[in-house]
């Protein structure tokens, strides 16, 4: 694993294909927050004809400005991970091909950041919330908390006037394993 | 269970060009009826445009009483071609008495809603009647385990009027297979 | 061709082993599970023994269009009341129709 500064990523890439490494195997981003504030991008390409090892190289981009060159003129193939990345990370790929692939175009939003919350569950009533011997779940006893879904407190129902929450605290409320009971 | 009922629901169509939403050229259709001659044809409009989408419809019974096309959308299909019978071709002109079904296999995408959509109404226009329309698996049913997505449509009843939901995920293709029969009033056939 | 039995098709609950323990609800990823139930008190206890309260299951539903058959509720239930069978589970003509009640209301509140 190689990190490589955005300034040089096209440069890179290039000389990683020009020494052999000219399979292109896939191209994608991790959302590094509550770690370090970057999107990691990550491309993975294989030396076919050689039987070595593959080549992974990483680029940590800042997350409020995340900008990196396409490399889709290295590896042609690498245009639809591209495309994939930017809508739904929000990553901008300079030159790159910046049409939608998967959402609708009237989609707001970058889903797969992990301090985008996936309201759908958060507006429902868990059917586990209730406790063993209730019909209607009580607001008052402590309820168990389904995996995945924000604590309240943290996104969606916050006290006015407390500040925004962090987009760290958002994530680490909505992932986790640990079930969490509310206090 | 009804036979084919309720009119269809007027989805709008909002949405782009098919051809926009895969990096399909218009000249690959052409290659693929060549490649797979075996493959029916629908037609349909999309934002005013005309699309021929390469489809197989299966005469089911063999008899040319009841033709079903698959739109096969993630894992369920695997089930229609389990259930399918071996037979697969372009729809022929059909006997006013034919009945024409249509399963919607798979997880329907927001962004492949619109084409869905239009596939149907393509189906029907070409058919000459409408369609029964059968939801087959959770995901064509209520959006499934994906419900909570951002991207997903929450059942396929969301754009037209669905005759039957099948459960399963998938299904298994006895299901499939016991809900037309009911459809044609063959119970126990 | 033949399939090892019971093949994963249907979900039946054992209504005499449920406590409504509420883990099957918990556990399932689609939150297709819904479990309503009331305590009661235990009768027939010794003189003098302490109250004690049972668990009465008033409803469990599972809604199939929702439900991927990972067969997590089957494997948590403490009580192996929950089990796979081999029929198809029953279409319906409308998504509503999908929802299965699995415990028959009866005037009885105790059994």
């Amino acid at each position: 694993m190689i990190d490589v500064p955005p300034k040089e990523w096209l440069s890179t890439v290039d000389a990683v294909r020009t020494a052999g490494f000219d399979y292109f195997d896939w191209l994608g981003c991790v959302d590094e927050i509550g770690r370090r504030d970057c999107f990691r991008i990550v491309l993975l390409v294989r030396n076919l004809a050689a039987k070595a090892e593959p080549m992974m190289l990483n680029c940590w981009l800042p997350r409020d400005d995340p900008r990196i060159d396409t490399v889709r003129t290295v590896y042609a193939g690498a245009a639809w991970h591209e495309r994939e990345i930017a809508e739904l990370f929000g990553v901008e790929f300079v030159g790159g091909d910046s049409r939608r692939l998967l959402l609708n175009p009237e989609f707001e939003g970058t889903p797969l950041r992990k301090d985008e919350v996936l309201a759908a569950r958060t507006g429902l009533d868990w059917p586990g919330a209730k406790e063993p011997g209730e019909t209607a779940a009580s607001a008052n006893r402590r309820r168990m908390v389904p995996p995945g879904v924000p604590d309240a407190a943290v996104w969606g129902d916050r006290d006015e006037s407390q500040p925004a929450a962090e987009p760290a605290e958002v994530a680490e409320s909505a992932g986790g394993r640990i079930r969490r009971r509310r206090t | 269970m009804a036979a084919i009922s309720a009119e269809a629901a007027n989805k709008p169509i909002i949405g782009r060009r098919f051809y926009e939403l895969v990096d399909f050229q218009p000249m690959r259709t052409h290659r693929d009826l060549q490649e797979f001659p075996y493959n029916g044809l629908v037609s349909f409009g999309l934002d005013g445009e005309h699309y021929r989408g390469v489809m197989r419809w299966v005469d089911w019974y063999g008899d040319g009483s009841l033709y079903v096309l698959d739109v096969g959308l993630a894992c369920c299909t695997l089930e229609f071609d389990a259930a399918a019978p071996a037979t697969a071709g372009p729809l022929p002109g059909l006997d006013a008495r034919a009945q024409v079904a249509i399963v919607i296999s798979g997880t329907v995408t927001d962004r492949l809603a619109p084409a869905v959509a239009a596939v149907i109404d393509g189906c029907e226009q070409q058919a000459g009647r409408r369609p029964a329309v059968i939801s087959f698996g959770a995901c064509a049913s209520s959006g499934g385990p994906y419900w909570d997505s951002y991207a997903v449509t929450k059942g396929v009843d969301q754009l037209v009027a669905v005759d039957a939901y099948v459960p399963g995920c998938p299904p298994p293709p006895e299901a499939l297979a016991a809900v037309l029969d009911q459809l044609m009033g063959r119970v126990g056939s | 061709m033949s399939l090892p039995e019971p093949s994963h098709r249907w979900i039946r609950l054992i209504e005499p082993a449920c406590t409504s323990c509420m883990i099957c609800a918990r556990e399932c990823p689609s939150w297709c599970i819904s479990i309503d139930s009331h305590t009661e008190p235990v009768e027939g206890l010794l003189a003098g023994a302490r109250e004690r309260t049972r668990n009465v299951l008033e409803r469990f539903a599972i809604d199939w269009s929702l439900c991927m058959y990972c067969g997590i509720c089957v494997d948590e239930c403490p009580y192996d009341a929950l089990e796979w069978v081999s029929d198809v589970t029953q279409p319906g003509s409308s998504s509503a129709a999908l929802v299965e009640e699995m415990v028959e209301k009866s005037e009885a509140t105790s059994r």
